[in-house]
Parts: C-alpha cells; structure tokens; sequence
C-alpha cells in the first residue's frame, strides 16, 4: 500500500475517566458529532462504519449508523477491535475502492471506571493467572532478568505519563504523581503495582478518514497513514522470546521499510501503554534504543514534559485515558495540526503509533504524516 | 485441596487425556506421528503437518523458570465479575519450559518470593482436582 493515500480527516472525543449514567452511544454520539465538525464533512458522505462491539460494552456499528441517520456501504467491527487494527481495517476498505470515507467510532462505559484493572479478568482459571495485565508483568519480569532493569525504569514511565496528564485537558488523572508516592504503593502483581497498570475507563472517541482527494478539500489539516506494520503472533509462547514481543521487531522493519523512516525521524511517539513495562519493551524492539537501554532511554526525565524524547504526551492510558488507543490517536493528529498548547512538540511533522495486544499476540503499528 | 476447582473450566475435550494422565502422576504431552512435533496446548491438530496422528509421550516432568510473577493482591474485583480466584494471595504463576521443549504456565510451590528465580530448575507436582483429573504445578529441584 502506498503512503499518504489515507489521511485522518477529523477526530472527537469524549473526556477519559468517568461517565455516571451515560450509555457508550451517548458517549460515541458526542465524539461522533465533533469528529464531522472538525473535518468539516456531511455524514452522509460517509460510506464505512467501524466499531467496537466485541468488548461487550460498546457501540455496536450497525446500531449506530441507524442512530446517526446514515445507510452506508460497510458496517463491521472487529474480533479484535483496538485502535490501529480498526484505523488500518479503514484504510483497508479506502484502499480496495469500496469507500471513500469511513467513521470509526469506539465508545464504552465498563462496570468499574477508574477503579477495575483494564482487560478481561481470567486468563488461566487452573493456575489463577488473572487479568489480561499480569500477562505483561510476565514479560516485564523476564526483561528485567534479561537485561538487568529495575522497578526505577517503571516509575520514569508512570511518572511522566502524570506529568502530560496534567498538562491535557479532559485527562483521566490531573494530579502529580512523585516517585516516592509511586514506590511507597504495594506491589499488586510483582513486578507490576496498581500505578503500573492501566484502569478501565468510560469515553467515547471518533476518527474519520478518507481517500487524499477527499482529505485535501477538508476543513482540518489532514494527518496521512505513511506506513502500516501488522503481526499475530499467535502461536504464543511457542514462539521463543514471546513475552519480550520480539514480533514488533518485525513490525518495524514493515514500517520504517515502506517509509524510509527510522524511529529518530519520528517527532511524536504513541505508544498503548496497557502497562508501564510494555513502553520500555516497545522502545527496544522498534529501535528507539538497543536492547537492555530503555531503562537509561526514559531516565532523568527524558520521557517527561520538556524531554528529548515526545512519548504520550496527553499521559497515555496510565494517566491520560484507556480506550483501547484511541485517545493515542486523537492526541497525534492534535500534535501533528499544533494545537495542543503548553504540551506541544515543537514541529512535529511525524507521528508513530506502535501496538501490543491479548496475550501478546496482536502487534500493529503505523506511521502518520503531515504534507 | 486448597481452593475449590472448577473443573468444566479447565479440562477440555481436548486435554482431557493430558489432565487425566496428571492424575496417574504422569507428564504426557502429545508428539505427532507424522512429523514429530511435540505440543502443547493439546489438540486434535498438529499446528506443525496438520496431521490427527499423535501419540500421548511421556516426559522427564523437569522444567526451566521461563519468568514469573506474584500475586500479593487478590485482584479479582467481585464488583465488576462473577469469575472466581482460586489461589489465596500470595502466590505466584510461572511461565516454565519443559526439558522437551514445550513450555506451560503453572505454580511453583513450597517456596517464597526470595526463593523464586528465572532459570531456577523444578519437579512436577501433580495436584488432583477432581477423582478423575489432576493440574501440573512444580516446586524447585
């Protein structure tokens, strides 16, 4: 697939956090109707509806697209329906010429908001492996036997994403966190505390993209999809090194192969931080540093507002808000239009987005452009 | 038995046998006839050849620590879900490697946090759920 064919046209959103009372169609009708504002668009263009149903708490997209009055060509969502998978299902049916303009939309309001560790509860009923999460505490334990890190690596990451969610207006959690506060918590899963692990979250989030002579007669600066990097690993832990996600190493060369890029072009760098541990990993296995350096990568502040280095700068799903990446999304186009005031990149121009999934299994990522 | 086990929620059709030999106090993993591939999970399907021909290998029962972690908070939040823990906290789930090369997720028991480590060697053990079925934990060797 060719770059820059595909560029997001608008985006919405919802505050992350808690919704008492709201219904996850409230919520994704509120970002729906933002997001065509902000492209500027009629939604009866609109000709594709992506959703997330599968989580059992969000918008189910055939219902949807009969409660925003629309008869389009595709409505689906995915069994897997993550942010990346579903913007690249888009890009997919805008590539094939089926559509010309799809709306993503992905909303929900789980049982246990801000409270409920994200990610289904049971993994392995027999051995009490419980929570999608310890999954990555599993990973984040071998890294730390491999290479020699240490919890210190984990708080640069959680305390940072803090510190851009103070600065991020409609941000789950707007108060500082210090070091102390973070190593004076229990353990809840070693080597994982609660700070370590994204909460479930209620909020609605919408993306539309469209074909480049649709994008270029938008009102919005117009954020292209340059590259896609996909693999399922799911042959799991018969795959050696799994738990390291050494998949996304694969997922890279895709990338930064159809791009030209290498991950020191990148300005802005969105990483779904369903846990602390999976930054320091995602960092290493896509190049950013060599293996075994992330923990001196995020050190020093390094990772924080006024770093080297622009890392979810709205605070990522530790602190600025879980839904599934799409509010990872929703803050790169923001970066790369300039808009995000004192959080801002200075001339972001390139935005990654790098993913990890399940139990491991799902990895995606993607490059965005300005022109 | 310390917890109480749902055994419709771990032994499957498929692995029936594997957990039926657990409690005969044997490791068995199925290798497939046709191209030798020894797997876990246990399937009707060679992911390797695709043939059905398999026969259940016994195995040394030694393993490698792979990683691990710990539980020190029952963090099945009752509010939010009916499912149910089943060790008391703490407690610790590994990811370990066969001798023979597949790998399981399992417990390490009889040992405390400072005992536990990556490449650490184990035993089986073999702990009955039910008259018919047993799980496979291991503790060190």
């Amino acid at each position: 697939m060719r770059g820059r064919e595909v560029a997001i046209i608008g985006v919405g959103a919802t505050v992350a956090g808690t919704h008492p009372g709201m219904t996850p169609d409230q919520l994704g009708m509120h970002a729906f109707k933002e997001a065509i504002n902000d492209a500027g668009i009629s939604k009866s263009t609109i000709d594709g509806l992506l959703g997330g149903a599968s989580s059992g708490a969000g918008t189910v997209p055939e219902k949807f697209a009969a409660r925003i009055g629309i008869n389009p060509k595709i409505t689906q969502s995915l069994a897997y329906p993550s942010s990346a998978f579903t913007l690249h299902h888009a890009a997919f049916l805008i590539y094939s010429g089926m559509c010309e303009v799809v709306a993503c939309v992905f909303a929900r309001n789980p049982p246990g908001a801000m409270e409920a560790l994200s990610g289904p509860p049971i993994y392995n009923a027999a051995h009490g492996l419980i929570n999608a999460n310890a999954v990555a505490a599993l990973g984040f334990s071998q890294y730390m036997a491999r290479y020699g890190a240490s919890e210190q690596a984990l708080a640069d990451v959680v305390v940072a994403a803090r510190q851009y969610a103070c600065l991020t207006p409609g941000a789950a959690y707007r108060e500082p966190l210090t070091f102390d506060e973070y190593f004076a918590a229990p353990f809840l899963v070693w080597p994982y505390r609660s700070f370590d692990i994204a909460k479930a979250m209620a909020g609605g989030v919408a993306v539309i993209v469209a074909r480049r002579s649709i994008a270029r007669q938008c009102a919005s600066k117009p954020v292209y999809l340059e590259a896609y990097g996909r693999r399922q690993a799911t042959r799991g832990w018969e795959n050696d090194e799994h738990l390291l996600c050494w998949p996304m190493k694969d997922v890279a060369k895709q990338v930064y192969g159809q791009s030209g890029l290498r991950p020191k072009d990148i300005d802005v760098l969105a990483i779904y931080d369903a846990t602390s541990g999976i930054v320091l990993q995602t960092l290493e296995n896509y190049g950013f540093c060599g293996d075994g350096e992330a923990k001196d990568f995020v050190k020093d502040g390094r990772i924080a507002p006024g770093g080297d280095v622009a890392l979810n700068t709205f605070g990522g799903h530790l602190a600025g808000g879980y839904l599934f990446g799409w509010f990872h999304h929703v803050e790169i186009v923001r970066q790369l239009r300039g808009v995000c005031g004192e959080r801002q990149r200075a001339n972001a121009r390139i935005a990654q987005f790098c993913t990890t999934g399940g139990m491991r299994e799902h990895y995606a990522s993607t490059i965005f452009v300005t022109e | 038995l310390d917890v109480q086990f749902d055994v419709s929620a771990i032994v499957t059709r498929e692995s029936e046998p594997y957990h039926r030999w657990l409690r005969a106090s044997e490791v068995r993993m199925q290798r497939c006839r046709a191209c030798g591939y020894l797997r876990p999970p246990a399937s009707d399907d060679c992911p390797e050849c695709l043939s059905q021909d398999a026969v259940w290998e016994i195995l040394s029962g030694r393993a490698k620590v792979e990683t691990y972690i710990w539980y020190f908070q029952d963090i099945l939040d009752r509010r939010f879900t009916q499912e149910w823990a089943y060790r008391q906290v703490p407690y610790n789930v590994a990811l370990v490697k066969m001798l023979e090369g597949p790998r399981v997720i399992t417990n390490i028991d009889n040992c405390q946090f400072s005992e536990l480590r990556v490449g650490a060697m184990l035993r089986p053990l073999f702990v009955p759920i039910s008259p018919e079925f047993a799980i496979l934990r291991f503790e060190l060797s």
